[in-house]
This record gives structure tokens, sequence and C-alpha cells, in this order.
């Protein structure tokens, strides 16, 4: 095995090599397993990351230093698994990104199987369609309304034993 | 490019298990791919109708129809009908044939339910075969007469959480030794007061001791009882994990101390408002040394017992001495040694200002304090954010907002866009609704999710006219608790703060629970036509302590 204070290269998919410390590095589950099962002279020309550019590698690894010392997160947390509001002060500035980064970031943790990083974005995400109507949430996140009209009407139907009961002209 | 609209539906899957019941249900109107992941039967292993903002009483057999056409909820596993008041035994029957694979029955408050309709959870003709968890707290039918005892004593052996709070069953009396995977055993607020089959309250038999597969137990503010039958009770169980007794006045702290000699392994101890000293702090020092959170607010406990208590349980991440009597002098030398505090509560404890700093110093992992009134000087608290990295509120506000702990002057600011617990005056505890309208055609009710309010869309235009609780009045909701308090009127933005008030009972010289508060809540809207805000909501807002200081 390496020692604890080795450098690694990362090879992002539009070409640029970053030295990253291992530590930081094994934040990362699929990096962890990568680092384990290859021999160290396959990784002195460094790790090729097919699916992550500069700008979002740079800033997983920011988030990874931060986070260096944070005990591994609980492996089963369905208790109050919903709670969106302890997101420290530091990692709400951390996401507060465009919103293609804050996707690309999600993609990216996705793929380097980051759960801390990973449920931060989620969670973030979350936040902001809390409390939007469908119309609002469109406009947030420019998607486009693809329900024909008699499939909105069946949606409606569908959600209509959560609709509050006043607005239904009840 | 990443959109949000073609995210992998595992990542949708999810954000969206971050979201609650109603969020879920308007994204799944958004388009076809949020559609399809919200309706992945993974999202739904609850469905909880607090979560929603149908009116209570509007659950009825109707509403159960249209429920039970909902395509995706094939795999719920925890069914949450509170409060629904118009619930009977013949909804009970049709949802164990909708969702037979229940695990977790949450029937609080179903006040059409007795004994007699309760029976079909019962073998052998059990409705929910799988049945692990089952709440039936606040139901008055519930008492010590021999229907009521039958069906406690048919309940399936399956059972490992069982919640009889407020009712009035008397602990101790009960004949639960058949349960004998029980877990977790919750009564809270139950009392035999006035009841008149009092006097022929059951002998004390072997199959009233509880199984030692007990880990939690719960009594907080339960009446009526006496000690000694609590240790006879309590004979075979040695492996709790979980003690609450707060306000539990028939508890004597003898009987207390005799219960944590026989449960050395605790490591949750919540006895707030109980008349015990030192005396049984070093008790607690002397058996317990696993404790992790603990709670003696409105005790008679100080630094003396206290400093006992942390050289036995280093792994302490969680304490509440609210009102405790502590010397400023010894307060350093309490706080260096309780290096492992998320979150310490210590309102009315009069901190000094070497005490904030020797907190700052000693608790680097601290995520919430509570200091309700400080007076310390501002460098302290500044100087403790920025040596507390993880701290996340202080006096129960974020810590984001720099303003947030101006809160300290008792000058609550305006928080743009944010919903977070307050204290209100005379003890009253609510949340506050900050709002922000920089277009003011945006109605404020839609804004977070709120019923529509005819009232406060008016409010929103003119700027002005503050609705009240008379005009709630008006529209016919009794104990309406939506109380707007300032409005600021600049050129462009409106800003009104609602205190959404969640208990009206003044909690000045006690600590509250959040389950308190939500009894509270639930009392506010049990027979409302509509419920401004969802108590998830609520309780997201609130911390998650055991004890809020009033």
């Amino acid at each position: 095995m390496s020692g604890d204070h080795d450098m690694v290269k990362l090879i992002s998919s539009d070409g640029h090599t970053i030295e990253v410390p291992e530590d930081i590095v094994r934040k990362s589950q699929t990096l962890q397993n990568t680092l384990d099962d290859l021999a160290k002279d396959q990784l002195e020309n460094g790790i090729p990351l097919a699916n992550v550019t500069h700008a979002i590698l740079t800033k997983v690894v920011e988030w990874c230093t931060h986070h260096k010392d944070d005990p591994p997160p609980p492996e089963d947390d369905d208790a109050r698994t919903r709670r969106t509001d302890d997101i420290t002060p530091w990692d709400a500035d951390f996401c507060k990104v465009e919103q293609t980064v804050l996707f690309e970031l999600i993609l990216a943790a996705n793929y380097l199987d980051i759960k801390g990083l990973l449920d931060l974005c989620c969670k973030t995400v979350a936040n902001m369609i809390k409390g939007k109507s469908p119309e609002q949430i469109r406009q947030t996140f420019n998607i486009k309304n693809d329900f024909t009209p008699e499939e909105e009407e069946q949606v409606r139907k569908e959600n209509e034993w959560c609709e509050e009961a006043g607005s239904t002209g009840k | 490019m990443a959109s949000a609209q073609h995210l992998p539906r595992e990542i949708l899957l999810l954000i969206f298990s971050h979201c609650s019941t109603l969020t879920r249900i308007r994204a799944r109107s958004v388009c076809k791919t949020w559609h399809a992941a919200v309706s992945d039967p993974y999202l739904w292993k609850t469905v909880a109708v607090a979560d929603m903002l149908i009116p209570f009483p509007a659950v009825d057999h109707a509403w159960l129809s249209t429920f039970a056409e909902a395509p995706y909820l094939s795999a719920v596993t925890t069914v949450d009908f509170s409060f629904c008041v118009a619930f009977d035994g013949h909804m009970l029957a049709k949802l164990a044939s909708l969702m037979p694979r229940t695990t977790s029955l949450v029937l609080e408050g179903c006040t059409a339910l007795g004994p007699s309709s309760l029976a079909l959870l019962a073998p052998p003709s059990s409705h929910f075969p799988s049945l692990t968890s089952l709440n039936i707290s606040s139901i008055s039918k519930l008492n010590m007469g021999n229907e009521t005892l039958s069906l406690l004593r048919s309940l399936p052996t399956s059972l490992t959480a069982l919640d009889l709070s407020r009712t009035s069953l008397l602990f101790g009396y009960l004949p639960l030794a058949h349960l004998t995977n029980l877990s977790s055993l919750i009564m809270r607020a139950c009392t035999s007061t006035g009841l008149s089959w009092h006097a022929a309250l059951p002998d004390f038999s072997p199959d009233q001791m509880l199984s030692p597969s007990l880990t939690e137990l719960c009594l907080d503010e339960s009446r009526g009882f006496n000690s000694r039958r609590i240790t006879q009770a309590l004979t075979h169980v040695t492996a709790l994990k979980t003690l609450s007794v707060r306000r539990c006045s028939s508890f004597s702290g003898t009987a207390i101390a005799d219960v944590l000699a026989q449960n050395p392994n605790i490591n949750k101890l919540v006895a707030d408002n109980l008349s015990v000293g030192d005396q049984f702090a070093q008790h607690l020092a002397a058996t317990c040394s696993s404790l992790t959170s603990l709670a003696l607010s409105f005790t008679s406990v100080t630094d003396v017992g206290f400093t006992h208590i942390a050289d036995a349980n280093p792994k302490l991440r969680l304490l509440n001495v609210q009102f405790c009597s502590l010397n400023p002098a010894l307060f350093s030398s309490l706080v260096v040694r309780l290096p492992a505090l998320t979150s310490i509560t210590l309102s009315r404890c009069h901190v000094p200002t070497d005490g904030i700093f020797a907190i700052a110093d000693s608790c680097h992992l601290l995520q919430h304090i509570d200091l309700d009134p400080a007076f310390v000087e501002a460098h302290a608290i500044y100087y403790l954010v920025e040596q507390a990295r993880d701290l996340v509120r202080i006096n129960g506000t974020p810590i984001d907002d720099r303003d947030a702990w101006s809160i300290i002057t008792g000058d609550t600011p305006i928080t743009p866009n944010s919903i977070h617990a307050v204290r209100l005056k005379d003890g009253v505890i609510g949340v506050e609704l900050g709002l922000r309208f920089p277009d003011l055609d945006l109605d404020p009710a839609k804004l977070f999710g709120l019923a529509p309010l005819p009232s406060l869309r008016s409010s929103s235009t003119s700027g002005a006219a503050l609705p009240t609780s008379a005009r709630a009045a008006d529209r016919g909701v009794q104990n309406f608790p939506f109380r707007p308090t300032r409005v600021k009127d600049s050129s462009r933005d409106t800003s009104v703060v609602i205190h959404c008030i969640v208990a009206q009972e003044p909690y000045r010289d006690r600590a509250v629970s959040l389950e308190e508060l939500r009894a509270h809540y639930y009392a506010c809207y049990a027979n409302a036509a509509c419920r401004p805000i969802a108590w998830t909501t609520v309780a997201a807002a609130l911390d998650d302590k055991p004890a809020l200081p009033s």
C-alpha cells in the first residue's frame, strides 16, 4: 500500500490534470476502489475521469478537502432523512452556484460515489422545489410542460386525494 | 449540459426522497419525466395525512375511495392517519384490504375508533398481518375498562413498538407481557384522574411484566400510577437505551435511580421538570457511563452534579440544563469536560462571557446552542461562531443569516423567505414565516404552498391592511393561529412576518418537547376547515432538541 500523503493525478474530461492528496481522493468510493485495484505504477499517468470537467472536479476536490475529517456517513439513516434544514453555512455557500453547475456536481458526486456531497446537492435542489406550484417549479428549472391536456387532467385526478378541499371548490 | 428535466431517474428519486408528500405531489404535475419518477413506489413507503393540507375531518369514506385509486401506493408500509376524526372501523378494514403490507400504523387521535373496532388488528382476524408498530394514542375510549384490557391482551405478538400516549391507561397495570418482541413503549401524558373504575384497578400479575426486549420507555407527563408498580412492571427489563420521564410526577427520584441501576446501558435520559438534585446526579454518574443525550432542565441539579455526570460520561453529545442553577465561576471547568457536545441548552443559566469562550475552545463539534436570554458580550458570540465550524443554530435560529442572533438582543429580524421557530411574548411558541414579495402580484399563500388565504392576498397588494385573527374568524375558522405581526413597505418590497402559533399555553417555567408542540398543533387544527401550514414544515422549522426554551 502507498503512504498516507501520496499525491494522485486525476485527469478531467477536458484534459486537465490535477494532483490531489490520496486521503482526499479516497472520499470517493469509486476512486478508492480504483486505487485499491490498480498497482502503483499503473497510476503514474493519472486516473482519467471521462464524465467530469476540470471546473466541476475542482469544486468536488474543494468539498472533499473541507470535509476530509468528517466521520463516514451512516449506512442507514431512514429516520429524519427528510430534514433539509441541517445544511451547514459552509455547505450552503458551496452550493450557491449556477443551476447547471449544481446538476453537474450531482452527476459527478453520483459517478464518483461521494455520498455526503450527493446528499447535500440533492437537499439543495429539494429546497428549491419546496413550497412552489408546478408552474413555479417549471419556471425555476426551465422545464417544458410536456403533458397533453388529457394527461394533465388524469394527473390531477390521481392527485385528488392530496389536494386541499378548500382549493378544489368543495 | 445537465438540466433538471434530464437528470437520471436514480438522482430524481434521491431528490424527491428529501421532499414532503405535498411537494412530491406538486412535482408530479411538472413534466412526464418527473411524473414517472415521483410515481415510483420506492418513494411511497410512507403516507401521512399530516404531510398534506387536507383538513383532518375531510378524511372520510369518500376520500378513502379517491385515495385507493392513486396508482403508486402499492408499496406503502407506513400509514399515518393521525387525527382523522372521521376514521372509523369500516375505514380501517378498507385500509387493511388496500395496504395489507402495512408494518407501521398510526391512528393517533382517531377518536371514532374504540376498543371494539381496533380488535380488527388482533389475531385471529388480524387485518394487518405484518404489523410491527402501532400508535393508538389520544383515543379517549381507551381506558382501564375490560374491553380495552382484552384488546391489549390480544394485540399481535409481532409488535415491536406501541404508543398509548394520552389515553386513560395506567403504566404498570397493563397486560402486555405477551408482547415478547416489544422494544418501544410510549405512554406520554396518560392519566387516570377522576375515572370511576379507578377503585377496580387490576392487582399485580405476571402478565403485566414487560418483556426483556424493551429498549425504549417514555412516560413523560404521565400521572396517577405508583413507583412500586413501575418497578414491578420493569422487573425483567435490563436493556433500556432510552428512558424519558419528563414531568412524570408519580415517578420518584429513588425509583428512577433503581431503574437506572438495573439498566446501566441507557444512552438517552430525559428527566426534565423532576424534583431531583445533586444526589440523583451522583447516583446517575455512578451507574451510567454511556449517556449521549441528557436533559435535566428545570431540576435542582447544580454544576456539582453535572461535573460528576460529565466525568462519567465523556461521550455526552446533547445536554439540556435550562433553568438549572450553575455557578458562573465553575462554568468553564464544567464545559472542558464535555468535548463531544453537539447541542447544549443553557437558557436562563446566566452563562458568563468567559463561559462562551470556554465553549468555543472546548466544544468543537457544537451545532446548536441556546442561550436565551444571553447576558454575554457580543465578541464572545463572534468568537464562538468563528471557532465552532459546525454551528448551525443559536437560539433556534439559523446561523447562516449573520443577523440571526440579534435575537439575543430581543430584536427578531425579518428574514426573507425563511421559516424558523421563535419564541413570542408570554411564553408562546410559534413558527415565524418571513415573507418578502419583490413582485407585489405574487400570492404569499402560493409562495409557501399554503392553503389560499384571501385576506393575506389583499395585504400583499395594499401593503397596509393586515389580516387579523378577526378576519380569520370571518372565514369560519376557529382558533386560527395565523397572525401577521409586522410589515415593512419600501418602494418595491413588501415584507411580512407571520407568526403561526403552535402552542399558546405559556411555557415560561418548564421545558417543552417537540411532541408536546405537536399535540398542540393537532389540537389547534383537529376540527379546523383548513391548515395554513403542514406539521412537517413546522417540525422542520423547530429545533430537533428534546426541549425548547420558552
